[in-house]
Parts: C-alpha cells; structure tokens; sequence
C-alpha cells in the first residue's frame, strides 16, 4: 500500500512585525465590506429575531413582552413538534439515506464506462424546479397513476401514496433530488485521488469495499465531512420542496407534511389569511438556528480527523 | 427567511414604532377632521398597489379606469401591479409608514393584514359618496349589499367591493338539462338525485379548504349564519358536541361512506379532480365562481357551466374583493375618490365582460356561465366564505381541515370528528390565548 503523507501544520513565523502589520491592515480592509454587510444582513436580523421571540408581534402594532412564553407554548405545540419532529427525519434519516445511496454510486461508478454522462443523469433532478417535479409526482403517484398501475401490474396493492403517504413521497422526493448533488462533489473529490493507490491495492488483493474503506473514505474525508455540513444546513432549510408538494398558491401544505421551515411560513405570511405571528415565527426559528448549530457542532466533531495529504 | 424580512428594520424599530404611536394617533384625530377629505387637489398623484398582475384582464380594465379618471380630475394614479400576495408585501410598510394610497384584495385578507391591527382607513364616506353622473351611491348600486362581509368591529365598511365571489355545486348543463328547472331544495333530494343518476362527485380533497366547503355549507345551512364561526372560536371545543350540530354531520358522514366521491377525491393532487370534473369524468364540483375559468381548457367545446345551490341553504356563501385605503395613506381623499369614480357602471362593466367576473353591481349581467352563482347573489342574503373560520388566525389549516378531511375520506365517525376536533380546538385556543 502506497504510504501517506500526513500534512503538518506549519507556522510561519520570523517574519517582520511590518509585513505582519501590513497584511493584517490590508486582510481588514479586504474583509470589512464583506463583514459590514454580513452583519446588517444576516448577524443583526438573527439578533432582532432573538428580541422579538421574546414578543407577540403582528408586524404593525407595538410588540407585547411575553418573555419565554412563545418558547414554553412551542414546546407543547403539536402542530410545531410535528414539523420538528420531520424536521429531524430529512436531516438524519434522509442524510443517512443520501450519503449511502451517494457512496453506492460512487462505487458503483467509479470504474464504469460513460461515467460522466451517468454523472449528468444523476445530477439532473437536483436542477428541475421543484414544482415542476411536483407535477411530476401528482401524476406519478395519484391513485391512478403510473406507480399504483405498475404496482397493480404485479399484483401489489396500491396504497393511496398522496392521500396516506404525501410526507414519505416528498421525503423520497428529497433524497431523489439531492443524491445527486453529492454524488457529483464526492466524485469530484475522489477523481483526484491517484489511479496508482488503487493499483497498487489490487495488487495487494484489496476488493472493491476494501478499497472504498482504505482509499476513497480516508482520502476524501475533508470533502465528506463539508458535504455532511452542507447538508445538515440544507435540510434544515428545505421549504420550496414541500410547499410545491404540498400547497398551491394561496393553501398551505397539510400540517402533517410541515418541516419547521413551513411552520414558520404558516404562522407569518402562509395561507389564504396569514397569522402574522411573527413573535411565534421567530420562537420557531430561533429554536431551529440554535438545532443547526448543535447538529454542526456536533458533526465537526464526531467528524474531525486530521488532513490526509497526497 | 421571514426571520430576515421582518426583522432587518429592527434596530430602528423602537424609534420608528414610538414615532408610529404619535402620529398615528395624531393621524386618528386628524382622520375625521381633514379638510383633504373629499376635496382631493388636482395634479395629486396617488399610489395604488394591486392584487393583479399586469398581464390580467381584471389589469386591463382597471387601467382604462385610471385613464379615464385622470382625464376627469388631473388626479395620477402611479399602479405597482403587486400579485396576490399584495397584503403580504404591506405588512413590512404599514409599519414603516411608507404605505400606498389604495390598495385591493378579498375582504378577508384585507380584515387579516389591515383590520386586526386597526390600519385600515374607514370607508364610510365613500360608500355614502355619489357615483359620478349616475345619481345614486356607492352603496346604493350594489356594494351595499355586502355590508357584512366588508364592516369592522365598529361597523365602519373598511373594503368598497367591485367584484363578487359565490360558490355552488358546479355541473355541465349539457349533461344534466333537467337540473337548471329543479334543482333539488333539500339534503334529501340531493342525494337522491345523485343516487338516481349514479352521479359522482369531483373533489380535490389534497386542499383542506375545499373538502372543508361541504361540511362547513352543511353545517352554514343547519345552524344559519354566523353559527359556525360560534362553534369553532369555542375555547373548550365542546360546542361541537351539541345536539344542533349533530344532523349536519351525520349527513356529510353519509356523503363520505357512501362513495359518492369520485375515484382519486383524496389520493390526487389539485387540480387533478376538477379537470377531470370538467372532462366529464365526474359530475358534481362544489367550487366558487373561478371554477370555469380554472377548468375552462379541460372541458368540452358544448361544456355549459351551470351551478345548483347547496341544498337547504338560504343564504350563499361569498367573498368580496375590492379597494381598501391604509390608515396612513398620504392621499386618501383622492383614492376615496377614485373608488367612487370606478363604481361607475361603465368603468365596472369591463370585469364581467372582459375579466368574466361577478360585479358588485346586480345591474352588469354576469357573464353566462356564472349566471347561476349571480342570480344566487342577487336573490339570498350573503355569508362569509368559509364562514369566516378563516379569519381565525391558523385554526382551519391546523385544526379543523387535517380533522376533517380524515372525517369526509370516511376514515373517522362523525362522533370521533366531534371528539377529535374537540380536543384539537381546545389546544389550539389554549396556545392562542
């Protein structure tokens, strides 16, 4: 087995305290529009949302002080559990599932012929407008589409997948629409991995699984655990997808289908009449943000290994 | 997301919102006493957000009123064609103060996004306002009529309606001749006439609103108006266990166990079940007059648009959609005025035949294929759509809609509704307290 280079850190030091100097005055200047405008867009609206989950709000009138009220109700809100509850189920069920079906891929195709255009095939539901495969799916999987026609072809019971089933067809949905986003940067990631490690592991009588585990994991490990990343913050963020499914125009999705995306849709700007409760939106979302961090935290965590160079 | 939209005007919120209490209750005293009000300036220009796109016909027509109202008075009309989701995008400037002059939706919406919060302008002195040259008011040619749908806690009109909105149960004339003559007047009959025909009923029953529509007419014609509304803002939810509610249920549970629905009511996705209404594969479509519009394509060349009444009931659910004035509108003279100006029957003509919309006024023929629904509004008193339960905040799509459209796909008893819905509604009012 070829050996690996690991990366050491390495700390430049001895350099002139005016270099030093320079290039942190020009690293600030680089960096402060970027950190102005991140901090009037992003940084300050996440604070406000903090103060203002701590109010009722109808967007107008004045706020009411409700203190930790709206967090307490949420908590025993069956309506928000529920949506977080799904919220969860596409961020751990649905990453497992995308990561797994991503890795079969990637081994599968690894070595296959046409691999690019497989690659194209892959990718493509992940750039089709989400209500376009919304229409898709009504077709597909109506009690009388093609899905129950084939299922009753073989002589399976058709379930009523829209009426019984809509929040495990969007789930499917989302797995199908993402898998091949990550196959896409995972192969990336492992096309710069050299033919000669994969040589050299046949040789030693490795098989397609060994070398997966030997090579391909360890030497694409900084690109799975981004990907990990990327997908923890998606997934949490997942709206457009279950709102296309779900709701038309002016109808919010049925609450059974809700992520707390839409939870918080529906209870500012969602629906024929809107709720405008914006100190409850910002409760919800409050307590969403602080999910994304732990679930980030904790992955960079359980995911930490050093660098592998080669 | 909506955490960013709202609250990026944040840090100036405290200002803004203490500035926004004196002078909006300097405005609130000031409102009444206005010299402006009714006496518009010549060369004012106000500005009107609209709930349609540009590309609507409904756009077309108002835009040949704005001309011609121009012409009359050298009053501008600056038109930001906004979309439905107009009330949506006034939220954010009602409270910045920055707000349009005029603006349109349904009633409802309006009451939601500008009553509840006390922003809406009143619009009594428009609805007593002379329509120009026709010698009557605003009321008087037909807003008026539509009083309750379009009044405040007060019983000050916040909306001037121009266009009408009524449902029925939708059927194609060319199918069902006999219909328009005797159309049946009770629960009894109607099931008997569907049974006798072996028809079969369309409905998109992935919208909770719209399976909700026959329940909440069976219930409407039941108790009477207003009645419903009583049982859903119930804070225990017990109220639906009463004994009046009971008969009403018990026939909608038959409706539901008895297949008369058609194939696909509950396992497809909207519009599935009304296109396929409209291509005959199912008789009946329980709908508000945008149904031919929507279904128009589907449907046959010899497709007559007809409408029966729900059976029993004497009054016919209906929304408005028409002007409103924010209470911080910097010209609401001249929009009041213009309002006035498009009651005229020539200007409103254009919404029925161009946009083939019902008018608030009983003397543009509607167009034929919602004569049916017209001849309704014009001859029964009006209830609030949905009897209102959509202004109660999240309470149809969180409560009643998932309870029920497990009640009218026959997976739960009329009694397990009652219990169910009970329980729901008690925590829902509970957490809304």
């Amino acid at each position: 087995m070829a050996v690996l280079i690991r990366e050491h850190t390495t700390v430049h030091r001895g350099q002139g305290p005016t270099i030093t100097r320079q290039r942190r005055r020009a690293f600030l200047i680089l960096a402060l529009p970027a950190v102005i405008l991140y901090t009037i867009f992003f940084v300050g609206p996440t604070l406000a949302s903090f103060w203002v989950s701590l109010h009722a709000w109808d967007g107008v009138t004045e706020m009411r002080w409700r203190g930790l009220d709206n967090f307490t109700l949420l908590f025993e809100d069956e309506v928000f559990l529920a949506a977080f509850r799904n919220t969860l189920a596409i961020l751990l069920a649905g990453g497992l599932l995308v990561f797994m079906l991503s890795f079969a891929l990637l081994l599968g195709m690894r070595a296959m012929a046409g691999r690019r255009f497989a690659r194209s095939v892959v990718f493509f539901p992940n750039i089709i407008a989400p209500i376009v495969l919304s229409v898709l799916w009504g077709f597909l999987f109506s009690t009388d589409g093609l899905v129950n026609a084939a299922l009753g072809g073989v002589g399976l019971d058709a379930p009523n997948w829209l009426g019984d089933h809509l929040f495990l067809v969007i789930f499917l949905g989302l797995i199908w629409t993402n898998t091949g986003f990550y196959v896409t940067i995972l192969m990336a990631a492992t096309d710069r991995i050299p033919r000669y490690f994969y040589e050299a592991a046949e040789l030693d009588g490795a098989g397609p699984l060994q070398q997966f585990r030997h090579i391909t994991m360890p030497l694409s490990w900084d690109v799975v655990s981004t990907a990990a990343v990327i997908w923890t913050i998606s997934s949490l963020k997942v709206f457009d997808f279950i709102y296309a499914f779900g709701g038309t125009s002016n109808d919010l999705p049925p609450i059974h289908t809700w992520n707390t995306a839409v939870f918080i849709y529906g209870q500012t700007f969602g629906g024929r009449v809107p709720a405008y409760s914006f100190g409850y939106a910002s409760a919800s979302a409050v307590i969403t943000l602080v999910s994304v961090i732990v679930f980030v935290l904790l992955l960079r965590r359980v995911m930490r290994r050093d660098p592998i160079q080669f | 997301m909506m955490r960013r939209s709202v609250s990026h005007r944040l840090p100036r919120a405290m200002v803004i919102l203490a500035a926004v209490a004196v002078t909006a209750s300097a405005c609130g005293i000031e409102g009444t006493k206005n010299s402006k009000v009714g006496a518009p300036e010549p060369g004012e220009t106000i500005t009107y957000w609209s709930m349609w796109e540009e590309n609507e016909p409904q756009a077309t027509v108002i835009k040949e009123a704005i001309t011609a109202f121009t012409k009359e008075t050298a009053i501008q009309v600056k038109v930001e064609w906004q979309g439905r989701k107009v009330l949506q995008k006034l939220t954010p400037a009602l409270r910045s103060g920055d707000v349009p002059d005029l603006v349109d939706q349904d009633g409802n919406s309006v009451r939601g996004a500008m009553v509840a919060n006390g922003q809406h302008h009143d619009l009594s002195a428009v609805m007593s306002a002379q329509v120009p040259g026709e010698g009557k008011t605003v009321a008087e040619v037909g807003p008026g009529r539509y009083r309750d749908l379009i009044t405040d806690s007060a019983g000050k009109p916040f909306l001037v309606p121009y266009e009408a909105l009524g449902y029925g149960i939708f059927y194609n004339g060319a199918k069902h001749p006999e219909l328009a003559a005797a159309s049946p007047a009770t629960w009894d009959d109607f099931i008997a006439m569907l049974d006798g025909r072996k028809a079969k009923v369309a409905l998109d029953g992935d919208i909770g609103s719209y399976a909700a529509l026959w329940t909440v007419h069976a219930l409407g014609a039941e108790l009477g108006a207003g009645k419903v509304r009583e049982l859903a803002a119930d804070k225990t939810g017990g109220a639906w266990s009463g004994p009046q509610v009971r008969p009403a249920l018990e026939r909608i549970e038959k409706l539901a166990k008895g297949g008369y629905f058609a194939p696909g009511s509950f396992g497809s996705k909207f519009p599935a079940m009304q296109e396929k209404w409209a291509a005959g594969q199912a008789d009946f479509l329980l709908m508000g007059s945008w149904a031919p519009s929507e279904t128009q394509k589907s449907a046959p060349q010899d497709f007559q648009y007809r409408a029966l009444p729900f059976p029993g009931m004497s009054a016919v659910q209906a929304a408005v959609i028409g002007f409103a004035v924010p209470k911080r509108a910097a010209h609401p003279a001249a929009a009041e005025r213009f309002i006035a100006s498009f009651m005229k029957k020539e200007r409103m003509q254009g919404l029925a035949t161009v946009a083939l919309n019902i008018t608030t006024r009983p003397d543009i023929p509607a167009p034929e294929q919602l004569a049916d629904i017209a001849r309704q509004l014009t001859n029964k008193p009006v209830t609030p759509f949905y009897e209102g339960l959509d202004t109660l905040g999240t309470y149809p799509i969180e409560v009643f809609e998932p309870v029920h459209t497990e009640f009218l796909s026959g997976k739960i008893t009329a009694a397990e509704f009652v219990t169910r819905l009970g329980e729901k509604q008690a925590e829902f009012w509970k957490k809304n307290s």
